[in-house]
């Protein structure tokens, strides 16, 4: 996925080509979903989270720079509407009671308990710490590239991530979960 | 309890972003230090429950979802151009139509009497009219033909001082986009004139005008540009979101005789 076919295939959907469009859904619904979810933890609210960024992508398209790099300009997109999404969301005290409890449904994932507590645990961050862990963990970009999408310093970037991890293990070790 | 430096560093050596030095000073750290060791262990725990549960797989209709939800085609509202006969039924089954048709063929029989009296010569800028009553020579002309295998056509842009005609006479068997992309800065879209009962449906946008048509249909466009300058218009055919075919018209001055 390199920047420069990101900028023709933004082009093209300009000119008014919708299969151009197509093939960025499929080259960054996979991530952007991933992301949604964890910052939402229920696959019906990632899914909402996924479609609305793409419609906006779709309808701001014409103001996207081409010097920056697209999946930047798509994340910045795809983390204010998670953010967005969690403020619309109910209380989150009532819904860790829901995940707890089994209420809200999961579809069978991989390691699908840890994949449970991880969220909750996640949850137990603020979003900007949250967030942060979220963009480096799980989607492997760097302080920079972090930093760029939130529009925050580099030092700011690591200074959250540290912190955020420190307050994770204490979590972690609290709700005994761990990689063995 | 560890330092904040010491912290820093056992998180950067996570992600592997510290100096060759800085990773020898980590290395002597978590050998004289069980503490920062154990911080460091905890924190590779960490990383690899997260890579556990890193790629959850998109559920198979999310991208219908996605699809089925963008607002195609894009922004600007359509102009739906409506087929000549229906303003003829009103004439025929309406009878206050009647009377204004009457009173407006009128006016426009007297206007043109005027006209024609009073000898006013046709403005060279006027392009209705003139296609078959003899026109002014162009000063450049660029021309295109479609072949493709089930669409025909011929796209012609003519240029006459400050203003360019573009006359689209095509042959499509289904709906097809033609666009025309041009410099916003030196070419305006002026008017737009279905040829008899061509239908379709316009958008028109800074710097493009999309043309949405199906059968055999004559449409001509015309453009308000600088006199001096010729931007080349670029014609583009889409069907079903697909590039068919493009063109791009660049304008070759025409001799005078």
């Amino acid at each position: 996925m390199s920047q420069e076919q990101d900028a023709v295939l933004v082009r093209q959907c300009l000119d008014g080509n919708q299969k151009a469009f197509e093939t960025l859904v499929d080259r960054y619904q996979r991530p952007i979903y991933n992301l949604a979810l964890r910052f939402a933890a229920r696959q019906e609210d990632a899914e909402d989270i996924v479609q609305t960024v793409f419609v906006k992508v779709y309808e701001k398209l014409n103001t996207y720079d081409p010097k920056h790099k697209f999946f930047s300009w798509l994340y910045k997109i795809a983390v204010n509407e998670s953010i967005n999404h969690l403020n619309r969301r109910k209380n989150l005290e009532q819904f860790q009671e829901e995940l707890h409890s089994g209420q809200i449904e999961d579809e069978p994932q991989q390691d699908h308990e840890l994949t449970k507590k991880i969220d909750s645990a996640l949850l137990e961050l603020k979003p900007d710490y949250r967030i942060v862990v979220i963009l480096n963990h799980f989607q492997d970009l760097t302080y920079r590239e972090i930093g760029h999408i939130l529009d925050i310093h580099e030092n700011m970037v690591k200074s959250r991530l540290f912190s955020a991890r420190k307050k994770l293990r204490s979590i972690l070790m609290k709700k005994g979960i761990s990689h063995a | 309890m560890l330092e904040k430096k010491v912290l820093d560093l056992l998180n950067q050596e996570l992600d592997g972003t510290n100096s060759e030095k800085e990773r020898v000073a980590v290395q002597n750290i978590l050998q004289k230090r069980p503490k920062a060791r154990k911080y460091f262990e905890d924190l590779q725990e960490i990383s690899l429950i997260f890579q556990r549960t890193k790629n959850v797989p998109v559920p198979s209709h999310l991208k219908n979802r996605i699809l089925n939800a963008l607002p195609f085609p894009k922004p600007a509202a359509p102009i739906r151009l409506a087929p000549a006969r229906s303003f003829l039924n009103e004439l025929r089954t309406n009878l206050r139509y009647r009377y204004t048709y009457v009173f407006a063929s009128g006016a426009v029989a007297g206007i043109l009497l005027f006209a024609v009296f009073t000898s006013q010569p046709a403005d060279s800028t006027n392009m209705i009219g003139t296609m078959a009553s003899g026109q002014p020579a162009a000063l450049a002309e660029a021309n295109a033909n479609i072949k493709l295998s089930e669409i025909t056509g011929t796209v012609t842009a003519r240029r006459f001082d400050s203003k360019v005609v573009a006359d689209l006479n095509l042959q499509v068997p289904q709906e097809v986009d033609v666009i025309l992309n041009f410099d916003e800065q030196q070419l305006r879209f002026d008017s737009f004139h279905p040829v008899a009962d061509a239908q379709g449906t316009l958008v028109i946008l800074e710097g493009q005008v999309r043309l949405t048509v199906s059968g055999q249909h004559q449409y001509q466009m015309t453009f308000t540009g600088n006199q001096d300058s010729r931007p080349p218009i670029t014609v583009k055919l889409f069907a079903r979101g697909i590039l068919l075919s493009e063109y791009k018209l660049t304008f070759e001055q025409k001799e005078n005789h």
